[in-house]
């Protein structure tokens, strides 16, 4: 692949234009590792790699591999992985949801659920999605949520006399609320991407805003339900057998309240909570319910490393491809375009529903996130929507994404562990889909649904209107230059993301992003500027180079990212503010 | 290097790298062990060496109407009250609570299902109770007073002490290497690095989140466990889906080679920097080790697998269905 690179090189040597055929390389480039089966990590690098070979930000930058890293440096993107407190919460709730997956816990929470629930009509089919909703908060997951709660209660429900198919079909839709209900490490990783593209979301107020769209989904599911399972013997309501349920999952009932109560009372931030669940899952299952023995925990803590190893690779890999999107100004550009269409924020997120709801038939929920939400969240950012509440479309999307074919992997997980024809799982499936269709509606046009407990939180106002019918426009009206200086100009763009201790940084809206400062033609002539001074004598002093068109920077000459997290440059852009 | 399926015994290969997987497993477990307990020390010293913690702050605004600890200072015998005598009261009723939950349900949770469970001894129950609130707040109490560095390297030996007799017992030679490689290295940092308190973990974490990060993708490689589209393969006819395993293997370990040079080129340069991380002070090419070693192993593995395709696609054999990926 190298030496094809440098082959190439002397074509684009001459300036930094756009490569003759570039957009075919990389629709060859995708398509050709889509065919082939290649992993995911290595479709989004390719695409990346294309990607800047196609359209290179500098000039005479493929002749060499100092040059090639010059236009795109992923290595140095992987790293800056590093730099983020928020991944840490990823493993940390991955070997939390395995512990407490391992243990008794499903047992515990189903006859819980069962004593609350049982003597309703449809009173089985409710416990299974009280039953889902508490273990979807405490493992994270849509598939392992089916699994294990659907193992349990699939059976019970068809020997009290339930239809097989509401069963089947409500066990896979209720297992979907696994990434809905906080903790939800897509949700995690939406914070990252949608934070890297300038729209800084806050993870705990991403976590709160999960419960609104949770509790909304699980009440519409239980509505369903009760209308079908009327005809059904129910159990009779006993008290003590609610209390004794009760104490005797009490534990197990307390760590969804721990996490969540704690980052909604503010005691501790999203990945302080992940470890504290860590340590009480240990605990729990180790010393109180005895259900995993000691030397079960490599096997647990091998099994969340590989998953995490899984995902990490292709979030680096992501990370170089949002920096192309950001360099090249992709969401401006696509802004613009849809601008021509007079999108309102009506319509614009009617087109986000299908655009997603296709995405979630053909893809996976993390890949998903990674490739759309930096493209989108500047772009809904502008029209007004607060990047929560777009966290939240995006989550429910692709939480629908789970049940519908070709590729909903809910369906292939209940046709394989419940050995069932997957035509039936899918006609099963099929009344759910239009609930949670419905459901996708109120959250999309209701952003109440996810805002509202967190701005009660905050002591602002519960309701939170549609945004207003206002007109996208094209992005590329800059900043005044007086507006430049900026605290999140001191910050690079992987920083600039999730304030950790919990105060939100979220830019109001309309506020230029800080890729979109990056590529202001201003700035990056001031920047250059200052790196040229700060250089001294030692190093070539970079040219300025006059916009539109770049002239090639000399070798040596660092980035606007290096430049960025020189402590030099910060402390002088601190300076500078202070003194303003 | 993929797992034999058949009856073959295994290549050298095949073994070597089953114990390199070892390592790595090792490895992980230990660090993720790390990452957590780190954490955890560090939330618990942070709340309770503050001069108002976090619970004091909530006791303030619930109970008092302080919205800020800066309006509490204005009362400073509330908030010498509510540090003194409110927080402690309900932390400590509400943990003897839970104790005596705990106590009850370790009671229960040998019983069989409708058995009759034994009467009630309260006196035991309570005294438990009453010895695991003592328990809790002793740990508590130990955390604030004890050196980092000390209470670090004391964890590190329990954590380690199991897992030697764990992979001991087992005759996992590959885990007991990575978990003495990992447990030397930590205990290194913390008798070198970490002195009295826990500002570097946070950053620790990170680096070893990196460890972690990119050793699971190159036990993800050994585990074919990498997320793809697949609905390609899916309609592959099954005599050419190892031809076409192969295919997907070789462009894959292209592209690994590619990110290997840009890795290696990355981390030598770090190197030759020799520059440290702030808070840790372990040196900045810690961080893009672990991607130039994972990246060698994956390419290693990937090319093992993409070979072992074509020789089973030459052969004529038929890869076994695989079922669908959990995340």
């Amino acid at each position: 692949m190298l030496s094809g690179l440098s082959l190439t090189s002397g074509a684009m040597l001459a300036a930094a234009e756009p490569m003759a055929g570039g957009g075919v390389l990389i629709v060859a480039v995708l398509l050709g590792l889509i065919l082939l089966g290649a992993p995911l990590f290595v479709i989004i690098g390719g695409l990346t790699v294309a990607c800047f070979v196609a359209f290179p930000e500098f000039a005479a930058a493929f002749d060499s591999l100092e040059g090639f890293t010059r236009n795109f440096n992923l290595i140095e993107r992987m790293v800056e992985l590093a730099e983020q407190p928020t991944m840490v919460a990823i493993p940390f709730f991955m070997i939390a949801g395995a512990i407490m997956s391992r243990g008794a816990i499903a047992r515990r929470l189903v006859d819980f659920a069962n004593a609350v629930f049982g003597w309703l009509p449809g009173g089985l089919a409710l416990s299974t999605i009280a039953a889902c909703m508490f273990f979807a908060a405490i493992s994270g997951s849509s598939p392992v949520t089916v699994i294990t709660i659907g193992a349990i209660m699939l059976p019970a429900m068809v020997a009290a006399g339930y239809k097989e198919n509401l069963g089947v079909g409500l066990i896979t839709s209720a297992g979907t609320l696994g990434i809905i209900i906080p903790p939800s490490i897509p949700m995690i990783i939406y914070a990252i991407f949608a934070s890297s593209a300038g729209q800084s979301v806050n993870i705990e107020d991403l976590f709160i805003a999960g419960i609104g769209p949770g509790i909304l989904i699980g009440l519409l599911l239980a509505g369903y339900c009760i209308l079908k399972g009327r005809g059904v013997a129910r159990e009779r309501f006993s008290g003590s057998k609610v209390a004794q349920t009760f104490l005797d999952g009490i534990w197990s009932l307390s760590l969804p309240g721990f996490i969540l109560g704690g980052i909604y009372l503010g005691l501790f931030n999203a990945t302080e909570a992940a470890a504290i669940s860590v340590v009480l899952a240990l605990v729990i299952e180790l010393l109180i319910h005895k259900s995993i023995k000691p030397d079960e925990l490599p096997k647990i803590l091998t099994e969340s490393a590989v998953l995490m190893g899984s995902i990490l690779i292709i979030i680096c890999v992501a990370f170089g491809f949002s920096e192309f999107m950001a360099i090249k100004q992709i969401p401006s550009q696509i802004v613009g375009w849809l601008a021509e269409w007079e999108l309102t924020p009506f319509t614009f997120v009617l087109l986000l529903n299908v655009l997603l709801l296709l995405v979630g038939c053909l893809m996976d929920i993390i890949s998903a996130i990674i490739l759309f939400v930096p493209l989108i969240a500047p772009i809904a950012g502008q029209l007004g929507f607060d990047p929560v509440h777009v966290g939240l479309i995006f989550i429910v999307n692709l939480e629908i994404g789970y049940l519908t074919p070709p590729l909903g992997l809910n369906l292939f997980v209940t046709t394989s562990y419940f050995n069932k024809s997957f035509g039936m799982v899918i006609r099963s499936v099929a009344p759910f889909l239009l609930i949670l269709a419905s459901s996708l509606m109120i959250v999309t046009y209701v952003p109440t649904i996810s805002l509202g407990l967190g701005n009660l939180k905050a002591d602002r106002d519960f309701w939170v209107p549609f945004p207003e019918s206002r007109v996208l426009k094209p992005l590329d009206d800059g900043p005044a230059e007086d507006e430049l200086l900026d605290d999140d100009l001191l910050l690079d763009p992987l920083e600039a993301q999730i304030d950790d201790d919990g105060a939100s940084p979220t830019p109001k809206q309309g506020e230029d992003t800080i890729q979109d400062m990056m590529q202001d033609p201003e700035y990056r002539k001031l920047m250059q500027e200052m790196a040229a001074d700060g250089e001294g004598d030692e190093e070539p002093e970079a040219e300025v180079e006059p916009e539109p068109e770049p002239e090639p920077e000399p070798a040596g000459a660092e980035t606007i990212q290096d430049m960025m997290k020189d402590p030099e440059y910060r402390k002088l852009m601190r300076e500078m503010q202070q003194a303003e | 290097m993929s797992d034999p399926k058949g009856s073959e015994a295994p290549s050298l290969a095949e073994r070597l790298d089953r114990q390199v997987h070892a390592v790595e497993g090792g490895l992980v477990t230990g660090a993720l062990l790390v990452m957590a307990l780190t954490y955890f020390l560090t939330i618990v010293y942070r709340e309770m060496r503050a001069e108002t913690s976090a619970f004091d702050r909530l006791f303030l605004d619930l109970f008092f109407g302080f919205g800020t600890v800066q309006e509490a200072k204005d009362a400073p015998e509330v908030l010498a009250r509510v540090k003194n005598v409110v927080t402690p009261l309900i932390l400590g009723a509400f943990t003897f609570g839970m104790a005596i939950l705990a106590v009850r349900t370790r009671e229960r949770v040998d019983l069989e299902p409708g058995a009759e469970p034994p009467p009630v001894r309260w006196g035991r129950r309570l005294g438990l109770a009453a010895v695991s609130t003592a328990v809790a707040y002793g740990a508590l109490k130990v955390i604030e007073v004890t050196p980092a560095r000390v209470l670090c390297l004391v964890a590190l030996l329990a954590m380690l002490g199991p897992a030697v007799v764990i992979t001991w017992r087992r005759r996992a030679l590959g885990g007991l290497a990575g978990a003495a490689l990992g447990g030397g290295l930590m205990a290194w940092f913390f008798a070198t690095k970490v002195e009295q308190a826990y500002l570097w973990s946070a950053e620790l974490s990170s680096v070893l989140l990196m460890y972690v990060g990119f050793i699971g993708a190159s036990m993800a490689t050994r585990e074919r466990r990498h997320i793809r589209v697949d609905f390609v393969r899916k309609n592959v006819p099954p005599r050419f889906l190892n031809l076409y395993n192969a295919l997907g293997g070789l462009v894959t370990v292209l592209f690994i080679v590619f990110l290997l040079v840009l890795a290696t080129q990355y981390l030598s340069s770090q190197m030759g920097h020799g520059s440290m991380l702030q808070a840790t002070g372990l040196p900045e090419y810690a961080v893009s080790l672990p991607i130039a070693l994972a990246l060698v192993l994956m390419a290693v593995r990937f090319a093992g697998q993409a070979l072992a395709d074509l020789r089973g696609f030459l052969r004529g054999e038929v890869p076994a269905p695989t079922g669908p990926e959990i995340h």
